[in-house]
C-alpha cells in the first residue's frame, strides 16, 4: 500500500446529533471534536481512519451537499503533487480540518466518486463495536471504468469481482384424493443482479456495484421490507438515476452482526435488517433505515466469515 | 333413486345463431333446433347432454341474466314433483320450455348461486365428435364447496367423483458468485401465493367442479386473458367473479383426445385461444383455454385425461 490510505469519510446528516449519538453511544466509537475554520467538526475514530460528520449547509463540503456519503479523503503528505503525480484534475484546494491542507479532484476524474486527498489527520479509534469501515459502498454505469482509473491509474488492488443475481421459482401442485398428485415446477424467473467489485484503500474496500439487469425496472421502496439482491440492485439503479454514480452508503465490519443488530433495534434505531442476510464475499450483511439520521444517509454493517 | 342426468347446458351468449353454428362445425357436433316461448333456441348435442344458446335478455332465462354458462336443467318425468322432494325451494312455479316440455327453476340462493331447474327430457340423441368427446365438466365459482357437496349431493342425490387442492408456492434464491470467495447460495422461505379447494360431483355424464380460492387474503390479480394461465391466475379469476357476480356457474370444459391439436384446430378456424399449448389442470389433465370471445362471452377450454 502506498501512502494514499483511506483517512476520513465526510457524512452529511440532516440530523447531526443523531448522527452522533449514533455512532458515539451505539457503536462506542471515540470522538474527537476537530476545528475547521473555527467552528468543531466531530470526527470519530475507526479502525486506521475516521468518520467526519457534517450538517448540510457546512461550506468546507463543495455542493450538492445531499445527506449521505459526501467525500473520501485520502492521506497524502503532499496532496497537490500527489494529484499532479497521478494527472488528476485538482478542482480547488486549501486548508481543512486541523489546519491540513488538502485537494478537491474533479469528481469526473474519479467516475463520479468525490475525493480528496488531505494531510494525514491524527485521530485515534478505540474498542468499538465495529472494528473498522469494512468497504464503501459506490454506484457504477461502468465498473471496467472504476477499474482503470483506481486500479490501473492509482495503483490500488483490485480484491475481488462477483456477480449476484435473484431467481424465482414457482412449483404448482395438484393434489387429488383420487387421481394422485401432479407437481409442475415452472422455468426459473431471473429477478435481478449485481454485479460488484472490490477495491483496497488501506484498511477498507470501494465496493463497486453496477445494476447487471437493466431490462429489469426498479420495483419495491428502500426500507418496506428486508433488504435483498433485487431489491439493492434497485437501489443503485434509483440511486444513479437521481445522483448520478458516486459514493451511496458507508458499511462496518463487525465481529458479530446479529448482537449488534439486537442492541441497536432494544434501544430504538430503526433497522432494514434485524437479522444478518446473506452479501457479497461470502459475508452477512445487515442495513440501519436513513430515516434515524433524517434521512439519506445509508450505512450497513457487514460480518465476514471465518477464515 | 338413479343418480340425476343433465338435459342440457343454457349459454347466454350475444349471438344464439353465429354460436351454435361455430360449434356445429368447428367442433363438430350435431344440431337441432327448438322452440321457447318466441324464440328459437339452437341446441349442440354433446355426449349425453346438449347446450342450448339464448340471447342474455330471453325472459326464459328470467331478470338479470348476464353472458357465461346461465342454469343446468337436470331431466325428471315430473318436474314440479322432484323439485318438491329435494326440499329445495322454487322460483315461480312449473312453466312450458324449451320444446313445450315441462320445467320449474330452484331458487338459486337455496343451491349455491348454481341456478338449476328439472325439465322434462328433450330425448336428444347422444352426440361426440372427433374433437370433442363430451362436457368434461362446468366449472363453478364457488365460496363454500362443503355447501356445494351439501346440496347437490345430500338434496339433490348427485355422487361424489373427487377433491383436490391446486397450489402454487414461490421460492426466491438468491445466488453469489465471486471470483475469490465460496459460492453463496440462499434460498428465503417459500411463499403460498395462491391456493384453491377443488371438489366434483358427478350430474349426469359431467361434473360440476367447485373451485374455491383458499387464499382470500392474496389480493386478485388484475385480468388477464391474453397470456397462458397459472394456478395464481385461476385463483384470482375464481376470486373477482365471485367478488363480482357472486358464486355460481363460471366455466364450461370439453373433454378433447389432445390438448393442443384442438387449441391449433380452433386457431386455424379463426377464433383466438388464451393457452396455445395444455398446461397441467385439475385430475390430472391436460387443460388449453379459448377466447372466451369465441362464442361470444362463454368461458370455454379444453380437457385430455385419464379416466379413472
Amino acid at each position: 500500500m502506498s501512502g494514499y490510505a483511506l483517512t476520513y469519510i465526510a457524512l452529511v446528516a440532516r440530523d447531526v446529533d443523531a448522527a452522533c449519538r449514533y455512532f458515539g453511544e451505539a457503536l462506542e466509537l471515540d470522538r474527537r471534536d476537530i476545528d475547521l475554520g473555527g467552528r468543531k467538526i466531530p470526527f470519530f475514530g475507526i479502525g486506521k481512519a475516521a468518520i467526519a460528520v457534517f450538517e448540510p449547509e457546512d461550506r468546507y463540503l463543495d455542493e450538492p451537499r445531499l445527506p449521505g456519503v459526501h467525500h473520501m479523503a485520502l492521506g497524502s503528505e503532499d496532496p497537490v503533487a500527489t494529484a499532479i503525480e497521478h494527472g488528476l484534475t485538482v478542482s480547488h484546494e486549501g486548508l481543512g480540518p486541523d489546519e491540513k491542507r488538502f485537494v478537491s479532484i474533479e469528481k469526473k476524474d474519479t467516475c463520479g466518486i468525490r475525493t480528496r486527498y488531505i494531510q494525514p489527520l491524527d485521530i485515534p479509534s478505540g474498542n468499538g463495536r465495529v472494528e473498522k469501515i469494512d468497504h464503501l459502498g459506490i454506484a457504477s454505469t461502468n465498473i471496467d471504468e472504476n477499474i482503470r482509473v483506481f486500479v490501473d491509474k492509482l495503483g490500488y488492488p483490485l480484491e475481488s469481482s462477483e456477480v449476484d443475481i435473484e431467481i424465482r421459482n414457482i412449483t404448482e401442485s395438484f393434489i387429488s384424493d383420487k387421481y394422485g398428485a401432479v407437481y409442475h415446477a415452472r422455468p426459473p424467473e431471473i429477478l435481478g443482479g449485481l454485479k460488484g467489485s472490490f477495491i483496497n484503500i488501506g484498511d477498507c474496500d470501494l465496493e463497486i456495484m453496477q445494476d447487471y439487469d437493466p431490462k429489469n425496472l426498479p420495483r419495491g421502496e428502500l426500507g418496506k421490507a428486508e433488504g435483498n439482491t433485487k431489491g439493492d440492485q434497485s437501489a443503485i439503479a434509483k440511486f444513479v438515476e437521481r445522483r448520478g454514480p458516486g459514493l451511496v452508503h458507508v458499511a462496518f465490519a463487525t465481529k458479530d452482526i446479529n448482537s449488534v443488530l439486537r442492541d441497536l433495534d432494544r434501544d430504538g434505531w430503526r433497522l432494514i435488517d434485524t437479522r444478518g442476510r446473506p452479501g457479497g464475499r461470502g459475508a452477512q450483511i445487515g442495513f440501519v433505515h436513513p430515516s434515524n439520521f433524517g434521512g439519506g444517509l445509508l450505512t450497513h454493517f457487514v460480518q465476514h466469515p471465518e477464515t | 333413486m338413479n343418480p340425476p342426468d343433465l338435459a342440457y347446458v343454457a349459454l347466454a351468449v350475444d349471438e344464439p345463431e353465429s354460436a351454435a353454428a361455430i360449434l356445429e362445425k368447428d367442433f363438430g357436433l350435431p344440431r337441432q333446433d327448438f322452440s321457447c316461448g318466441p324464440s328459437n333456441v339452437p341446441m349442440i348435442s354433446v355426449g349425453r347432454s346438449a347446450l342450448a344458446f339464448f340471447q342474455p335478455d330471453d325472459p326464459f332465462l328470467g331478470p338479470s341474466a348476464k353472458k357465461g354458462v346461465h342454469h343446468i336443467a337436470i331431466a325428471a318425468e315430473d318436474p314440479e314433483e322432484k323439485a318438491r322432494a329435494s326440499g329445495i325451494p322454487t322460483t315461480g312455479g312449473a312453466s312450458t320450455g324449451i320444446n313445450g316440455k315441462n320445467q320449474i327453476a330452484l331458487a338459486r340462493d337455496a343451491t349455491c348461486g348454481i341456478r338449476v331447474r328439472y325439465t322434462e327430457s328433450l330425448d336428444l340423441p347422444a352426440a361426440s365428435s372427433e374433437m370433442v368427446q363430451r362436457i368434461d365438466h362446468l366449472g363453478v365459482a364457488s365460496a363454500d364447496n362443503q355447501a356445494g357437496r351439501e346440496v347437490f349431493i345430500d338434496k339433490l342425490g348427485c355422487v361424489y367423483e373427487s377433491q383436490q387442492t391446486d397450489s402454487e408456492v414461490e421460492t426466491i434464491s438468491e445466488n453469489f458468485t465471486s471470483d475469490t470467495y465460496n459460492y453463496i447460495f440462499h434460498t428465503r422461505p417459500s411463499e403460498l401465493i395462491g391456493s384453491m379447494r377443488v371438489t366434483f360431483i358427478t350430474v349426469g355424464d359431467t361434473e360440476l367442479e367447485f373451485i374455491q380460492d383458499l387464499t382470500t387474503d392474496v389480493k386478485a390479480d388484475e385480468a388477464r386473458h391474453d397470456a397462458a394461465g397459472t394456478t395464481r391466475g385461476d385463483r384470482s379469476a375464481i376470486a373477482r367473479y365471485v367478488a363480482s357476480r357472486g358464486a355460481g356457474l363460471h366455466h364450461i370444459a370439453f373433454k378433447t383426445p389432445n390438448v393442443e391439436e384442438s387449441l391449433a384446430k380452433i386457431r386455424a378456424a379463426g377464433h383466438r385461444t388464451i393457452d396455445t399449448v395444455g398446461r397441467p389442470g385439475s385430475r390430472a389433465a391436460l387443460i388449453g383455454f379459448m377466447h372466451p370471445t369465441m362464442i361470444g362471452g362463454v368461458l370455454m377450454h379444453f380437457v385430455a385425461r385419464k379416466e379413472l
